[in-house]
């Protein structure tokens, strides 16, 4: 170790400036730019192909013409109406899943007797596809937007659920003892120990719900809907319009890819105090 | 004073790990409990932090029975143990009650980084301590509440020879000025003669005192000095030979 003899302020400084590699600003915009070379090259062969003749314009349109249906969308507000559709949707049911998925991993995770009572249900319920549910949605709630919103959320509970309870069980005894050392009672040891331990188990749960709420918005929508991306899914496939379907696969790939982008990003400094080999993107 | 009353533990899976401990530690010393691995002696602190139940006997600190941990002792482990997600101020802090507004609790907690070296590392993640500046945090939350009773298990033996000696010398300063009731489990026979009042030798499996050493040579005490080598060689001779780690 070459720690032996201390020179405080120094060692701090050395180890600290270790960890942070370089800086995240000058790695940014190359890295960025990779991601988009194997999309942008795609793109342009598509294009190419197109123009070529070599696929059929009909059923596979060129990227220019997607885009070209995607501006008509957009200029007559529709494409607004839809995304706003869309992202209440999401942002609905994905709030409501990892808010009843939070308090429940929490307790299953800390309280063996609640496990044992709720944990094999919750699991039995797992197992059902989600999508079977919307019948019964449906039946009780109607065709609007309940039984959307509670599809979504269905699918956002799992992963946050799972990810909380295994976090929570994961979290070092010997942490827990510090607890029990300063006479910690339950709530507070949850709050002040095993919630910030098991932090980055929760963000990764969190994560796949929100993957897996973009999944769940299309079935809902797909189960009828008036607006909403999914919608113009099914009206580009009823009037044998490629590009409108193309568009909606496009839209939500951004999404998608956007909204956990930034979610990673607005969880970054809370997870920063761990040690380990990733930094992360 | 803290007193131990024919206590004894058993493991639920049946193993004894002490048998009929008797031992009275007066307040104010040093206490240092030395034994082979597997005696027991984690066992007694962790009977004495309250994370452990006697099986039988009884455990009673100024006249009252322990049932639990308690406000009044401080514990310090092997490892640090220091909450990654919190500076060091903050895990520092986390030995105080929370019923002190935060204000209180940040003063007494940069007074406590301060007692151990730590006054210009209190914003620094644990991830970023070295282990010797860990293992002070450790000792800064403990203290921080200045318990009357402080326990450590081990607390230097991850570290290496320099930073021990460092460290130790600092446990005595920090011990000085409070005086709290002190007692330090270790293998290290040079850590007890340097530290202790009096030395407790565990023994056996189950592990029982099988005696006891009064220290009394003068503060600071001089490892090269002849009164200090024979007193270490009489501790040796107190030891069961087998399973001995650092002689």
């Amino acid at each position: 170790m070459a720690t032996a003899v201390e020179h405080l302020p120094r060692s701090v400084e050395a180890s600290a400036g270790t960890k942070t590699g370089p800086s995240p600003a000058r790695s940014a915009v190359p890295r960025l730019l990779l991601g988009l070379v194997l999309p942008l090259g795609l793109a342009f062969l598509w294009e190419l192909a197109a123009a070529r003749g070599w696929i059929a314009r009909r059923l596979l349109p060129p990227p220019t013409a997607i885009l070209a249906q995607l501006e008509e969308l957009a200029a007559s507000g529709e494409l607004l109406r839809h995304l706003e559709a869309t992202l209440r949707r999401v942002a609905l049911g994905f709030a409501l899943g990892v808010a009843v998925a939070t308090v429940l991993g929490a307790s299953t995770g800390t309280f063996d007797l609640l496990r044992r009572l709720l944990d094999p249900s919750l699991q039995a319920l797992r197992a059902i596809p989600s999508i079977a549910w919307v019948p019964l949605f449906v039946l009780w709630f109607g065709i609007f937007e309940t039984p959307k919103v509670l599809l979504i959320a269905v699918g956002a509970f799992f992963p946050v659920y799972l990810g909380l309870e295994a976090g929570i069980r994961g979290v070092d005894r010997k942490l827990v003892e510090v607890g029990r050392v300063y006479h910690l009672g339950p709530f507070a040891m949850i709050g002040r120990i095993l919630l910030p331990a098991a932090l980055p188990a929760w963000l990764t749960g969190v994560r796949g719900g929100l993957g897996l709420a973009w999944m769940f918005v299309i079935a809902a929508e797909l189960m009828g809907a008036s607006e909403g991306l999914g919608y113009l899914l099914v009206d580009g496939q009823m009037s044998g319009n490629a590009a409108i379907i193309l568009g909606s696969l496009l839209l939500f790939a951004l999404l998608g890819k956007t909204s956990d982008a930034l979610l990673v990003l607005s969880t970054r400094r809370l997870v920063a105090w761990q040690d380990t080999f990733g930094r992360g993107d | 004073m803290l007193e131990l009353l024919g206590v004894s533990k058993r493991y639920s899976n049946g193993q004894a790990a002490l048998d009929g401990i008797d031992l009275a530690l007066p307040a104010g010393r040093i206490t240092v409990v030395i034994g082979p691995s597997g005696c027991g002696k984690s066992t007694l602190l962790r009977l004495l932090a309250g994370l452990e139940l006697p099986t039988s006997g009884r455990i009673r600190l100024d006249g009252e029975e322990l049932h639990g941990p308690s406000p009044k002792v401080g514990v310090v482990f092997q490892e640090p143990r220091l909450f990654p997600w919190l500076d060091v101020l903050h895990n520092v802090a986390f030995g105080l009650s929370r019923r002190l507004p935060w204000r209180e609790r940040r003063e007494l907690a940069l007074g406590a980084c301060e007692r151990v070296g730590l006054g210009r590392a209190v914003d620094a993640l644990p991830k970023q301590l070295s282990g010797g500046m860990a293992q002070r945090a450790a000792l800064a939350r403990a203290l921080v509440a200045r318990p009357p009773v402080l326990l450590l298990d081990e607390p230097f033996s991850a570290l290496d020879a320099l930073l021990r000696a460092q460290l130790q010398a600092e446990l005595l300063r920090l011990w000085s000025e409070d005086r709290p009731t002190l007692l330090l489990v270790t293998h290290d026979l040079d850590e007890a003669v340097l530290l202790a009042d009096e030395v407790v030798v565990l023994g056996g499996q189950p592990g029982r005192v099988v005696s006891r050493l009064e220290i009394a040579l003068p503060r600071p005490r001089e490892p090269q000095r002849p009164a200090f080598q024979m007193l270490r060689a009489r501790l040796l001779s107190a030891l069961p030979s087998y399973n001995l780690r650092a002689a």
